[in-house]
């Protein structure tokens, strides 16, 4: 379920563009950054406020790869594997990364802590390899030792 | 030499509004309001000969005079959704540089008189996205945004919009489609956006590195910006440069003066382990590879947008990728082609369906399954890619394919014989 706060921040988002479905891709962005995901009961949520059908807003959910509609980890890695960072190193260290992790990249920890999960160009190519973690926080020029540090702060988070 | 663009590099802490106007900012803004028509304004850029940096270098300020006349409300899109392999140069325009951004963003919607602008930036980006929140709202309490700007009747308000992680939100129509809340797939065109763009209404949309060159044009003159470059590309141009270089970055220069040599060597610091150049790609993923090893010229050549044409290749987004002699050309358009799998929007079957085909038979060869029949399957579905795509993207997704083959067959052939790959990856 959406707090109020975030009702009324979509209510705002709506307001702020000539067609209020416009406020679906915010809408999706602020639930998940709430509830950590999208559930079924806050894509239902969604479609009421904006005023579509469930399935327009789950179609719109489902297309965009930042978007979870399945219950991932504590935190989420986004790992990019694309030709920038493979050619420094990249697809060697996400073996690593999942040999540490003991699970798949699309897989989460057994302890249900990190989601790892392979993602194309994350933009960050001048400091290859990069991760995105959570959404939010890039991580550059990464190293088998960089790894180890950033596994040890979100298993503990 | 002075930074136009990467202004940052120069001046400490530009992307503070206060510093930014200590250095002239806003001032080209203040200038085209108060003293400018906006057909002026539109005028002075295509006399600028600025032409759009978002990889098909279409003329500006043509752009924006086909508005149809009279047709309002009208739109200004920024395309910030920057997803190329190899491409982070508005990423750091946009973090480090922001107000420069949002002059040339104000200027343009003046130009063309809109009144609501739209930055569409790509979901990864979420704190280049804070920096233009920031931004926008330092200026609008500078009253360079917001209502009776200048004391005039001119009003402006600018959103960004966030993507979600689909690299063809970066097409405009598949872009225009996504702020209106929808999937991200490109639309037929015609209609233009031009005429019919985001709501239906008239729409500009213009890439990031496009708008920061506006306050340039106006502050100094279409004239002395046309004097840089070259007369075709004319003005500075932001290059991206990754892979296997010392020095990864992005680095400044002019068209047609920069060279590859001088990016890699000089700006970039060489090959790194002191190892050979095998290939370039210079858009990215997006366009055909060139290698000094085949023919050593491609190296000398002053980059602009047709420069690399006699090369098979093309600058696009200048995204410069840099490949040493280790590296299995196979095996990089196998990964290139797994992006273009994977970011096909679906919507049309060549692609969809060619991108599946491509990657596979790509995995086939690399792996040492591949037959000499696959080389030519490769060729061949690719080239019945090419021309039967609703959007450049199928397109783009033939390039990694077929600009290896043609450079390096015999590597693919000695996959096949030698049943696997002998490069150290
Ligand atoms: C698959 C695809 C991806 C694209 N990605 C981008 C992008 O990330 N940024 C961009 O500015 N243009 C991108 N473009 C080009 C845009 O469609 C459009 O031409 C451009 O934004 C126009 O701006 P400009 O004239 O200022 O260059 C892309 C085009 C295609 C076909
Ligand atoms: S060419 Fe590919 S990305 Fe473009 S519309 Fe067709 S399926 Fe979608």
């Amino acid at each position: 379920m959406l707090s109020e706060n975030a009702k009324t921040q979509i209510a705002k988002l709506m307001a702020q563009y000539p067609d209020p479905r416009s406020a679906v891709m915010p809408a999706l962005h602020l639930a998940q950054r709430e509830v950590g995901w999208l559930p079924d009961d806050v894509i239902q949520e969604i479609a009421d406020l904006v005023g579509l059908a469930k399935t327009e807003i789950n179609g719109v959910a489902t297309f965009y790869a930042m978007y979870a509609r399945e219950q991932p980890g504590t935190h989420t890695i986004l790992f990019c594997t694309d030709l920038p960072c493979a050619l420094r190193g990249a697809d060697k260290l996400l073996e690593q990364l999942e040999h540490r992790l003991g699970c798949q990249a699309g897989h989460t920890t057994a302890d249900g802590k990190i989601t790892l999960k392979e993602a194309e160009c994350l933009g960050g190519c001048d400091h290859a390899p990069v991760l995105l973690i959570d959404g939010n926080e890039h991580q550059q020029d990464m190293t088998l030792e960089k790894l180890d540090e950033m596994i040890e702060r979100l298993k503990n988070a | 030499m002075e930074h136009l663009i990467l202004r940052d590099l120069d001046i400490q802490n530009i992307k503070n509004i206060a510093v930014y106007e200590e250095h002239g900012g806003y001032q080209a803004f203040r200038k085209a309001v108060k003293e400018m028509t906006p057909d002026q304004v539109t005028d002075a850029v295509k006399q600028s000969g600025l032409r759009g940096r978002g990889g098909a270098g279409f003329p500006a300020g043509v752009k924006w005079s086909f508005l149809p006349k009279g047709v309002f409300p009208r739109y200004l899109v920024v395309n910030a959704d920057e997803s190329e392999p190899g491409t982070f140069k508005d990423r750091q325009m946009m973090e480090r540089n922001p107000h420069q951004l949002i002059e040339g963003i104000a200027i343009a919607s003046y130009a063309i008189q809109c009144n609501q602008a739209f930055i569409y930036i790509r979901g990864e980006f979420p704190y280049a996205a804070e920096c233009l929140e920031q931004a926008i709202a330092d200026a609008e309490s500078r009253g360079y945004v917001g209502k009776n700007i200048f004391g005039t009747d001119y009003h402006l308000q600018i959103v960004v919009h966030r993507g979600a992680g689909a690299y063809i939100c970066g097409e405009e129509t598949a872009l225009l489609e996504s702020i209106e809340g929808k999937l991200g797939q490109p639309r037929v065109k015609p209609p233009f956006p031009a005429a019919v763009g985001l709501y239906n209404k008239p729409t500009v949309i213009n890439n990031v590195e496009t708008l920061i060159n506006v306050p340039l044009i106006i502050e100094r003159g279409a004239q002395w910006y046309a004097s840089l470059g070259t007369p075709k590309s004319t003005g500075p141009k932001v290059f991206c440069l990754s892979g296997h270089v010392n020095r990864p970055g992005n680095y400044e220069g002019e068209f047609g003066k920069m060279t590859f040599r001088e990016l890699i060597y000089d700006l970039g610091g060489g090959i790194r382990n002191g190892k050979k150049l095998k290939g370039i790609l210079p858009a990215g993923a997006s366009g055909p590879m060139v290698s000094p090893l085949v023919n050593e010229a491609v190296l000398d050549v002053k980059l602009d947008f047709e420069s690399l044409a006699p090369f098979g290749s093309l600058l696009g987004s200048a995204s410069v990728i840099v490949l040493d002699e280790d590296t299995c050309v196979v095996w990089a358009a196998k990964k290139m082609l797994h992006f273009f799998k994977n970011e096909s929007c679906g919507k049309c079957t060549p692609c969809r369906e060619g991108t599946y085909w491509l990657w596979r038979l790509l995995e086939r060869i690399d792996a040492g399954e591949g037959t000499m029949a696959d080389i030519d399957l490769l060729t061949s579905v690719a080239t019945q890619m090419q021309g039967r795509t609703l959007c450049p993207l199928g397109e783009f997704a033939t390039s990694p394919v077929l600009g290896t083959v043609k450079l390096f067959r015999e590597e693919y052939e000695r996959h096949v014989k030698e049943r696997g790959c002998w490069a150290k990856k």
